[in-house]
């Protein structure tokens, strides 16, 4: 197969290309949280762009499509990514800033590329309730307004990686 | 064009959720907000990753420019976000 030839089967032989709708996995096992239900209003009324959240049951997080880590933060407790145009903001916990990176490992690098369900950082779930902050994984569209609809597809029990968001372009 | 400069007191600096407003401030203005971290980057006001990806800390300098519209009515709401919450 030649060099166009592969240019032009792009959709099926690269495996970092996005197609929409695009589904976005969850990014830890747990209970599914809607946007509505996020106890932070900064996500719940969508103002870092349509949300879901993870009330999670163990302290991984993992990539919910192929992405790019474009941002990592000295706080260690979010991670952005690009993926097919969407900017995808993962934020483990509420008001987790103040913890200054105590209790959470991030797994990658700023710039890596990752695969659907690679571990992106890991946290200690007690460390975070014993600071008094909520553990919800959230994570955030926070392009949403480039898109023509991002909808939440999830309830209840999710593993990392079942479908909670669809984006249309 | 109008700008200013501000020393950001928050110790954190443009961490989420300060971003989050600057971006739903600046969507509101008639004029396009740029943020700049003063020996760094800079970023459209209105797009929260860019923002977040400044990296502005506490102690650091910004330079917020706008440009279009209304500039002195959206340079004055800018100075306001900036002293409230940063």
């Amino acid at each position: 197969m030649g060099l166009f030839d592969f240019l032009k089967g792009k959709e099926q032989a690269e495996p970092a290309g996005v197609t929409f709708p695009a589904i976005l996995g969850a990014p830890s096992k747990g209970t599914y949280v809607p946007m509505n239900q996020i106890p932070d209003e900064m996500f719940s009324q969508g103002i870092m762009g349509v949300c879901c959240g993870v009330a999670p049951e163990e302290g991984k997080v993992y990539a919910p499509i192929d992405a790019k880590i474009t941002q990592l933060t000295d706080t260690l407790h979010a991670i952005g990514m690009e993926a097919g145009g969407m900017e995808i903001l993962i934020h483990v916990g509420v008001d987790t800033v103040e913890m200054n990176g105590d209790g959470f490992t991030n797994a990658v690098k700023e710039g890596q590329a990752v695969k659907k369900g690679d571990l992106l950082l890991t946290m200690d779930l007690g460390k975070i309730q014993a600071a008094g902050h909520a553990t919800t994984v959230i994570m955030a569209v926070t392009n949403t307004d480039d898109f023509a609809s991002v909808d939440e597809v999830a309830s209840g029990a999710v593993q990392p990686g079942s479908d909670v968001l669809r984006v249309n372009k | 064009m109008k700008q200013f400069q501000y020393v950001i007191n928050d110790p954190i600096g443009i961490h989420a959720r300060p971003a989050g407003l600057l971006v739903k401030a600046a969507k509101a203005l008639d004029s396009t907000i740029t943020v700049e971290k003063q020996g760094g980057k800079s970023a459209s006001a209105t797009k929260l990753m860019a923002v977040m990806g400044l990296g502005v800390k506490g102690g650091d300098t910004v330079i917020v420019s706008a440009e279009g519209g209304n500039e002195d009515a959206s340079i004055a709401a800018m100075e306001t976000f900036f002293k409230e919450n940063l």
